[in-house]
């Protein structure tokens, strides 16, 4: 089945991705999808909250049952898959922020959320998870995320409408997905780098869990970790919190 | 509507507002397969399904095929077949569950949760032991045995190489 082809709607969820992973669980095929209006507690990554207010923001999961055993390029080949959509339909400039979160104007507009499960070392499913902020006004952000986050609306100056952009996420969330299976990895990287926040060369800050790495940007691995040139040398890292440093 | 198994998804009960469950659902959407209906659309109270297949005229594309390159050109392969490689010390059987990729080890779901298992928890087949963070990818890890958890051999936190030992199980049988 392709992606989208079958689509479930709830008012209000805790989670489209928690939905969406009790149903792969149930044996649900791949390409079905959740969306909901609401989450009530809508998650970013390692238990963060995603701010999820009824009907402004776009809160869809995937069930996804990839023939292929290693996932770390799946994320950036979803996050290409969004951000030529909102290329497409509203021609504005999203940029990528490895190694998930969309960007307009040095604000996050969203982010993708990734959960798979391993039995054996081969994925048994994986569920990806969109957040983008639709209609929200500058007041319906709380406060703390008034200068981190912006909504299609503000970045495209009218209302934007959920069903236009899921329509023309289909056929990109399909073809990526299908460049991903097909092992054209060079493809995903070039185009992640060609879309990325930060150039090669630019300086970059990571806290890695805690710890603070500082160093210049070098583009992407191979299978799609980030690698920065520090005083001590090139390191390649899988995970983090990445800005510029300024 | 038949509201009767809900207890059955105490978690979900709570946000299910729409006036439909799990199970009826998985049962919708199995007759809807069975029935192979290429348009298909139900809405109801907080609810709607909406199907939009293409006709399958077309030639089917190309099946998934992906022949893993890391399988082929990498001895370490993480399929229980390794762990029957000699041990320094002769452990009684024990089996290693491995890391399929490259990433961070975590023993919980979030910061503030308990970890899923400690030394000396039993575990079923199919039960989540980590979750290895990688891209904002979060794999869990499940055991692939019954078996007694006997080593946690990473830490919290730490990075892990693909085929690195997470934990050792020994099988119940």
């Amino acid at each position: 089945m392709r992606i989208g082809e079958k689509i479930l709607y709830f008012s209000t969820l805790s989670s489209t991705n928690d939905m969406a992973r009790q149903l792969a669980l149930q044996g649900e095929a791949e390409g079905t999808v959740v969306v909901a209006d609401e989450q009530t507690s809508g998650r970013g990554t390692k238990g963060r909250s995603w701010f999820s207010t009824a009907s402004l923001g776009l809160y869809a999961s995937i069930i996804l049952r990839p023939k292929r055993p290693e996932l770390s390029l799946l994320p950036l080949a979803m996050g290409l898959a969004c951000r030529q959509t909102l290329n497409e339909i509203y021609g504005l400039n999203v940029a990528l922020k490895w190694p998930n979160d969309l960007i307009i104007n040095n604000k996050k507009v969203g982010g993708l959320l990734l959960e798979s499960s391993f039995s054996g070392g081969v994925p048994v499913y994986a569920i990806f998870g969109l957040g983008l902020n639709l209609n929200h006004g500058p007041d319906d952000f709380p406060e703390e995320l008034r200068d981190k986050a912006i909504s299609l609306r503000q970045a495209y100056g009218h209302r934007v409408d959920r069903e236009e952009i899921l329509n023309q996420l289909w056929p990109n969330i399909n073809f990526w997905y299908q460049v991903f299976l097909d092992g054209q990895d060079k493809r995903i990287i070039n185009f992640f780098e060609q879309h990325h926040i930060f150039s090669k060369g630019e300086e970059i800050r990571i806290d890695f869990n805690g710890q603070e790495i500082i160093g210049l940007f070098d583009g992407l691995s191979p299978d799609g970790a980030l690698v920065i040139v520090t005083a001590e040398g090139r390191k390649q890292l899988t995970t983090g919190e990445v800005s510029l440093k300024r | 509507m038949k509201t009767s198994k809900r207890e059955d998804y105490p978690s979900l009960e709570k946000e299910m507002k729409p006036k439909i469950d799990l199970e009826e659902i998985a049962r919708l959407l199995k007759l809807i397969e069975e029935k192979n209906l290429t348009i298909f659309e139900l809405e109801i109270e907080g609810f709607k399904i909406k199907i939009s297949k293409e006709p399958k005229i077309k030639a089917p594309g190309p099946l998934n095929t992906w022949v893993p390159q890391s399988a082929l050109n990498n001895t370490v392969s993480p399929s229980p077949v390794m762990e029957e490689k000699p041990q320094p010390e002769p452990q009684e059987n024990l089996h290693y569950i491995t890391s399929p990729i490259v990433g961070t080890f975590y023993r919980a779901p979030d910061p503030t949760s308990p970890p899923f298992v400690e030394v000396g928890d039993v575990v079923k087949k199919g039960q989540t032991l980590c979750i290895i963070e990688a891209m904002k990818l979060m794999n869990e890890i499940e055991s692939d045995i019954d078996g007694i958890i006997r080593e946690i051999l990473v830490e919290n936190g730490k990075p892990v190489e693909y085929g690195q030992r997470l934990f050792s199980i020994q099988p119940i049988s």
